[in-house]
């Protein structure tokens, strides 16, 4: 499973649906608050950070999701989160 | 790279601009892709040895052998018969915990290979903001497939042996010693000995890689075995893109009796490529390019076919606006490409001949949906 971790759920789904076009299938989105239970016991596969994120929310993700399985790609979005 | 290496070394972390450019979400995908693959193993890939013939019955005992022990493996054979193929194999049935890390010595550039084998310390040259593992640390606890041995720059030669005869590995740029527990498995289509007469490849490497040779013959040495491999390509391509390809008796009698210069890998090709071609048919003798190597010639036949099929188009009288006229067209095909593809982009595009991010392009550009 592919997880899109931001604040903003346009951008979030907008960015699924491309991943998606790209035939990489199984992509969620959520938010750094529910993202454990949106994912369930599925394998995380690589893990998509919004540019939204604050700096705690995304240190606190790196942490958890490093406890799950260290080797996950993580993806960090770089940029203007209004465009 | 972002300064979140120097907390959390250990991160795979990649960068992807927002807002979004497509060719830069394809090559963050791929490299997670290689990634992914390289720290779980088998995923997406097929580690099953096809075939029917003794040799590759040979070789499958072998690997079985071979698997449970932690000798180093010399894979051998012409470019395409499967050697990367035989090492997964022998890992997935190795009962190793670790990964399967693969490498392409002859791809990497030589000034870059020390540090993709052996990682580096942050500082140890421009451009190492981080710390950061090598290929076989990343392969510990499991195996380090080092493909294409026969193209590594003779300096790396001297270390790789080093590291094979004491088990351990220092960084770029660092002192310490990491000890490493990884089973290598080496591969290359070239002739080492006769490279070792010439001096480009080191003797006692060679030994010391060899200790378990295993030899794969060129497919036109195993005929046997296209059918069976055709058979599993067709399979495969069934799972993925819901093809129904049939290869008729004729047909599969001329692939047979095909040289295959590029062994599997081209007949693995021809399959993808007949697939596009007749999606949901039986492919007979005709079907089949002539001559098979001569892609060139293949393609102006492809084009004269569609040319012919297609029904010429008269002006009208009071014009045209070309360019929705057009739109219109490419909309309809990439549509129909789809549906044909079962929605996957990667198969629609190559029907259209254009490339997967560019089809993504307009897929957006006309608000089309992905077919459920």
């Amino acid at each position: 499973m592919i997880l899109v971790v931001n604040h903003g759920r346009e951008q979030a789904r907008s960015l699924k649906q491309l991943i998606e076009f790209m035939d990489t299938p199984d992509v969620l989105t959520s938010t750094p608050a529910n993202w454990r239970e949106c994912l369930g016991d599925d394998p995380l596969e690589a893990l998509f950070v919004g540019a939204d994120l604050s700096e705690s929310d995304v240190k606190q993700l790196l942490v958890d999701v490093g406890r799950i399985n260290p080797d996950v790609p993580i993806v960090m979005m770089q940029g203007d989160t209004e465009a | 790279m972002t300064p979140l290496h120097d907390e959390y070394p250990w991160a795979r972390i990649h960068s992807l601009d927002y807002p979004v450019k497509l060719d830069q979400l394809s090559d963050v995908l791929d490299a997670i892709r290689v990634t992914r693959h390289s720290a779980n193993g088998d995923l997406g890939r097929e580690t099953r040895l096809v075939g029917a013939s003794a040799d590759m019955q040979a070789i499958r005992r072998l690997a079985e052998q071979v698997a449970p022990s932690i000798a180093n493996v010399l894979i051998t054979g012409e470019s395409g018969t499967g050697k990367e193929v035989v090492a997964r194999e022998i890992h997935e049935r190795s009962g190793r915990k670790g990964p399967f890390v693969a490498i392409n010595c002859g791809a990497i550039p030589d000034h870059l290979l020390e540090s993709e084998l052996f990682g580096h310390e942050k500082g140890a040259f421009t451009g190492a903001v981080a710390a950061r593992a090598g290929r076989f640390e990343m392969a510990n606890g499991g195996t380090f497939f080092l493909d294409e041995i026969g193209d590594m720059p003779p300096t790396m030669q001297v270390k790789l042996l080093r590291v094979l005869e004491e088990r351990v590995i220092e960084r770029v740029g660092g002192t310490k010693q990491i000890p490493i527990d990884v089973r290598v498995i080496a591969a290359t289509h070239r002739d080492l000995p006769a490279r070792i007469a010439t001096g480009k490849f080191r003797e006692d490497l060679f030994y010391r890689l060899s200790v378990f040779p295993i030899e794969i013959p060129a497919l036109r040495e195993r005929a046997e075995d296209i059918e069976p491999l055709c058979n599993e390509f067709v399979r495969r391509l069934a799972m993925q893109q819901g093809v129904d390809l049939v290869i008729g008796k004729r047909a599969m009698q001329a692939l047979r009796e095909y040289a295959w210069p590029g062994n599997v890998r081209e007949l693995a090709n021809l399959v993808e490529r007949l697939a596009v071609i007749k999606p949901d048919g039986i492919v007979g003798e005709k079907d089949l390019p002539r001559p098979l190597s001569d892609a060139a010639a293949d393609l102006e036949n492809d084009i004269r076919v569609v040319s012919a099929s297609l029904s010429p188009v008269a002006l009208p009288e009071s014009g045209i606006d070309l360019k929705a006229y057009l739109s219109k067209i490419e909309r309809d095909m990439i549509e129909e490409a789809l549906a044909a593809s079962n929605g996957v982009v990667q198969a629609a595009a190559k029907r259209l001949g254009i490339g997967r991010t560019t089809l993504v392009e307009k897929i957006r550009r006309y608000a089309l949906r992905k077919p459920e």
